[in-house]
């Protein structure tokens, strides 16, 4: 049913997507722009542009994941171990676009294995992820001895410096997978699968619908998105950083719920996770900008973010 | 199949995307940087651009060397640290560091408070909402230079991966100060301690404690940090001295006083003969002590450790430790600050990138004979 | 009467994490030699109950198909708390209380969030989990305390005998959590949430009431155990908890309690916690890298799971009729 709407009306499927967690970060821009003579430049709104796309990424591929009701924890191991996987290669000889593709391959395998052992062993995704994750960890250490490993080559800058009418060059190819990610979703049977596997999987195992082989892609799909996150946050950091993704797959469901996908009904979608991760760049941002104590802040961010998906719930159910 | 095509098509557009990056962007080496044409400086006089030292020749190389107390332009150290310099305007430098939950990372912003109040500028204290998060630090650096601020002093969680950012404040001849762990290549200035010297330096007088031979266990810190690796790689090359000194284990306690209590737990099982315990920081050595306590080794195994912070001392004082290194963050910090306003009010630069602080000719070990002294006198937690 | 109760224990969900303990112990003892020493045994144990009483409360919160993501951070708040309490020379019983209230209001807050506004419970005690966290730096101001009053840290470091309290403490808290889960109508009431909250809803659960308790459960046992971690280091700093969240997560579920809620029990979740605080004692003692270690812990995570999962569906397709598994 969701699945129909979602396919026959993308257009008012996606403005109902839009959850008040737009009006929330617009009242935190105000709030901010009061604060600080520079927050209203159009340069640090670039600036957090930029600075959000890492995990914007993440967070459109935790958003399938989350539409099929489950939730990944090794996608922050999985940026990691890509940024690693990049230099390291390309460290031992292999052509620096080479490895990139291999990186960004590897991390699709993970995605894969990870769909595999949750929808073929049938165990949470929670905990299987969670399995996951330990081992990418181990593995992204091994691989570096605990220290972040390093090349120079002047792509990494180019990347990160370069401009496309105005806007930098990572922030199109977050507005690039944004457009695949919502083509998989809304165009194809896999994106009609995602919703159905949120929505009711017992009918669609009576269905006589292997869920196998849906579960491995979508998997896949988000190890796609996270290797290119994990590309751009090389790019970003210029070297191979063993632990640098930890904890963004907890801040990628914040920022899914924040944008309205239910973890319990295999509805939502991705134009809200924009906001979301959004809200939570502004947040961060903000406070540091406008001079809170950092003691202070961890507090204030866990604060206004669970108050925001509790306002999301609630304006939600008012309207049902 | 369909998918399948897409997702291939989505890489190679991808790799498209930066291969096209690599050849048409423009080639910017670091190493052309260091003579940065665009760097004006504000006020039109003959400064010198903060990227003075700035260079292609790896931080880790720089001379180490200590710079005489009396050429210090502070006097002290600890919380004592004073200076008669003052700002010639209210400048704003901010103070950057790795997380909140660390009181040596706490005291490093006290001590540029103190600097701004004994000085007269604005320091703003920032810190990356998820701890120790490389990719937030870099984004509060960006944050920072789209303040306007006039200097940073940063505690660097990675060197290699905070170089992009600190490319982007060299770029706005804002100078950096580096304390502890160093950026990958030479900035404005890189105070604190050498962490490599100090492994030496804290391994030698274990070594001689227990004399020069005899079993040890070393307590690594967190796998993936910095100051950690120094700090082990230090230990390990002062080893090479000691034949006669074997290390049974050298496991990981992450800096924390609970995984230094469980790990040393475990090992003690296996190794109850041990002469020596290394542990990368105070907490783990604090750890390690109370493990030994509840097997009835305290006292009998020589402790040597890092940070000389209150509870450490404490250690040292009831001769529960043996030995610890002042790591003075106050200090450190307070010295950068100096530096830093000295060069924003005329230009006059540092007189070498790496000055060591406390350094060697500042008593930086602290032992059970200057113990009291340091608790009266110097010590950076007061 | 034995016979019947062997053949429970064969078909419950304990019995797959039971045989996976089992090899890990035997294999560990061929391997350490130190492993098997009554010394060793004490020390896992003792490192063990920190964890083990953090699993017992959400054992509680999982068992109704809900998630407790805020345990570490909590058992770390109750810790800075008390440890600033103590500091500042409020008695040591007034201590526990305030500890184990704050423990419970945390409980309240998230049935509260779960329970009233409904949202999914990993992701409000998530939310949680990042406050109260918050808190902890605010409450620490970024010190750390130490040199707790005696009769507070013999609650972690005294012994009974031969035997350390804190595992006594730990022994205490699965008697009553098993009682409490298996032989109370609050105990039933968690089953039957779990295993299908709408029958739950026919056969009169009170479903609320059962959700809260479960969350109170998991907070007070969070403050037990920040308050014995906090004993146990005679010291406290904000972040000591933070390796416990997930941690406890993996340890209820690699003991057999299901994710999906209704299955498991206390048994398995005993099992699942000494099982990974062995793994990590044995990787001690042979000196493992610390770099490989958590690959270890993640592959026995997902083979105990899987092997979990594996004899579930067995169970499923051979003994139908006898599809209560709740012991």
């Amino acid at each position: 049913m969701n699945a129909k709407v979602a396919t026959n009306n993308p257009i008012i499927k996606f403005i109902k997507s839009i959850p008040p967690v737009v009006w929330i970060t617009l009242v935190l821009i105000s709030v901010f722009s009061m604060s600080s003579d520079r927050y209203l430049q159009f340069s640090n709104f670039s600036n957090m542009l930029v600075q959000s796309v890492p995990l914007m990424l993440v967070a459109f591929a935790q958003t399938l994941i989350v539409l099929t009701q489950g939730t990944d924890l090794s996608l922050g191991a999985q940026v990691s171990f890509v940024t690693v996987i990049w230099i390291y290669l390309t460290k031992a000889g292999v052509p620096i676009y080479i490895s990139a593709i291999v990186a960004v391959l590897m991390s699709m395998c993970v995605g894969a294995v990870n769909g595999l052992i949750v929808s073929k062993g049938k165990i949470p995704p929670f905990i299987a992820t969670l399995g996951m994750q330990n081992i990418l960890n181990s593995i992204s250490l091994l691989l570096t001895a605990g220290a972040s490993i390093y090349i120079f080559n002047p792509l990494f800058h180019n990347v990160t410096q370069a401009k496309i009418v105005g806007l930098p060059l990572t922030v199109w190819i977050a507005a690039l997978m944004f457009l695949i990610t919502w083509v998989v979703l809304y165009k194809t049977k896999l994106g009609a699968q995602v919703f159905g596997l949120g929505g009711n999987q017992e009918a669609l195992t009576l269905a006589g619908i292997n869920l196998i082989k849906p579960s491995i892609k979508i998997y896949a799909f988000a190890g796609l998105l996270t290797g290119v996150s994990g590309l751009i946050t090389t790019c970003r950091l210029e070297s191979g950083q063993p632990v640098v993704g930890a904890g963004w797959e907890f801040e990628a469901v914040a920022a899914t719920l924040l944008g309205g996908t239910s973890l319990r009904e295999g509805k939502g979608g991705i134009g809200g996770t924009v906001f979301g991760v959004l809200l939570i760049t502004i947040l961060k941002n903000g406070l540091n900008v406008s001079g809170v104590p950092s003691l202070y802040q961890n507090a204030i961010i866990g604060m206004i973010i669970l108050m925001s998906i509790v306002i999301d719930a609630l304006a939600r159910r008012a309207k049902s | 199949m369909k998918r399948t095509l897409t997702m291939a098509i989505t890489v190679l557009l991808v790799v498209a995307m930066l291969v096209g990056c690599g050849q048409t962007g423009p080639n910017v080496n670091p190493s052309n940087s260091a003579t940065p044409s665009t760097s004006t400086n504000p006020s039109g006089s003959e400064k010198p651009s903060a990227n003075d030292y700035w260079g292609p020749e790896p931080a880790l190389e720089a001379d180490p060397t200590p710079v005489a107390v009396d050429e210090l332009p502070t006097t002290g150290i600890g919380t004592q640290i004073s200076t008669d310099i003052k700002a010639n305007s209210k400048y704003k430098i901010a103070i950057i560091v790795k997380n909140t939950t660390n009181p040596f990372l706490l005291k490093s912003i006290a001590g540029t408070q103190k600097a701004a109040e004994d000085m007269g500028f604005e320091c703003i204290s920032l810190s990356p909402a998820r701890q120790d998060s490389l990719e937030d630090q870099v984004k509060i650096i960006e944050d920072a230079i789209q303040q306007g601020v006039d200097g940073i002093i940063l505690h660097p969680i990675d060197s290699n991966g905070i170089m992009p950012a600190i490319r982007k404040a060299q770029e706005a001849n804002i100078p950096v100060a580096c304390i502890g762990t160093p950026a990958a290549q030479q900035t404005f200035l890189r105070s604190g301690v050498d962490y490599t010297a100090t492994g030496v330096l804290i391994t030698h007088a274990v070594a001689e404690q227990i004399g020069k031979k005899g079993k040890i266990i070393i307590l690594e810190g967190p796998p993936a940090a910095q100051n950690a690796q120094e700090r082990l790689q230090g230990i390990q090359t002062a080893l090479k001295d000691y034949p006669e000194i074997e290390v049974v284990a050298s496991q990981t306690t992450n800096f924390k006083r609970t995984e230094g209590m469980s790990v040393t737990e475990n090992l003690l099982q296996k190794h109850r003969d041990i002469d020596a315990i290394i542990a990368c920081n105070d907490e783990s050595a604090l750890g390690a002590i109370q493990a030994l306590k509840a097997e009835g080794l305290d006292g009998k195994v020589v402790i040597g450790s890092f940070d000389g912070n209150e509870d450490g001392s404490a250690a040292i004082k009831n001769g529960q430790m043996h030995v610890s290194y002042n790591t003075d963050p106050f200090g450190s910090t307070y010295l950068s600050a100096v530096y830093i306003v000295q060069y924003l009010n005329d230009g006059t630069m540092p007189p070498k990138y790496f000055v060591p602080f406390p350094s060697e000719l500042q008593n930086p070990l602290i032992t059970s004979d200057n113990i009291d002294d340091y608790i009266n006198n110097i010590a950076w937690w007061h | 009467m034995m016979k019947n109760s062997i053949k429970n224990f064969k078909r419950s969900q304990s019995f797959y994490s039971f045989i996976g303990l089992a090899l890990v112990f035997v294999i560990a003892s061929l391997i350490v030699k130190e492993f098997l020493t009554f010394n060793n045994i004490i020390t896992v144990l003792r490192q063990g109950s920190v964890l083990l009483i953090l699993s017992t409360g959400l054992t509680a919160v999982i068992l109704t198909g809900n998630m407790d993501l805020s345990v570490g951070a909590a058992s770390g708040l109750v810790g800075c708390l008390c440890a600033q309490l103590l500091k500042s020379g409020v008695p040591i019983p007034v201590v526990f209380v305030i500890g184990l209230i704050t423990g419970a209001i945390i409980g309240i807050f998230n049935g509260f969030l779960v329970g009233i506004v409904k949202l999914p419970s990993f992701i409000a005690t998530y939310g949680t989990n990042w406050v109260v966290a918050g808190l902890s730096i605010i409450i620490m101001n970024g010190d750390i305390i130490y040199g707790l009053p005696e009769g507070f840290t013999w609650l972690g470091t005294g012994y009974v005998g031969p035997i350390p309290f804190i595992i006594i403490v730990a022994l205490i808290m699965v008697i009553v959590a098993y009682v409490m889960l298996q032989k109370t109508t609050f105990g039933r009431d968690i089953y039957a949430y779990g295993s299908n909250k709408d029958a739950a809803l026919y056969s009169a659960v009170p479903i609320k009431k059962t959700l809260f308790s479960a969350f109170i459960m998991s907070g007070v046992t969070a403050a037990i155990a920040g308050i014995l971690m906090t004993a146990r280091l005679d010291a406290a700093d904000s972040t000591m908890g933070d390796a416990y969240g997930l941690q406890t997560v993996a340890a209820v579920v690699v003991g057999g309690t299901s994710m999906l809620g209704g299955e498991g029990g206390i048994t398995g979740t005993v099992i699942g916690a000494i099982l990974l605080t062995i793994i990590v004692n044995v990787m001690n003692l042979l000196g493992i890298t610390s770099f490989a270690q958590p690959m270890v812990v993640g592959i026995v995570i997902l083979v105990m799971v899987l092997f979990d999962s594996y004899s579930r569906r067995r169970q499923n397709t051979t003994v139908k009729k006898d599809s209560k598994k709740s012991n």
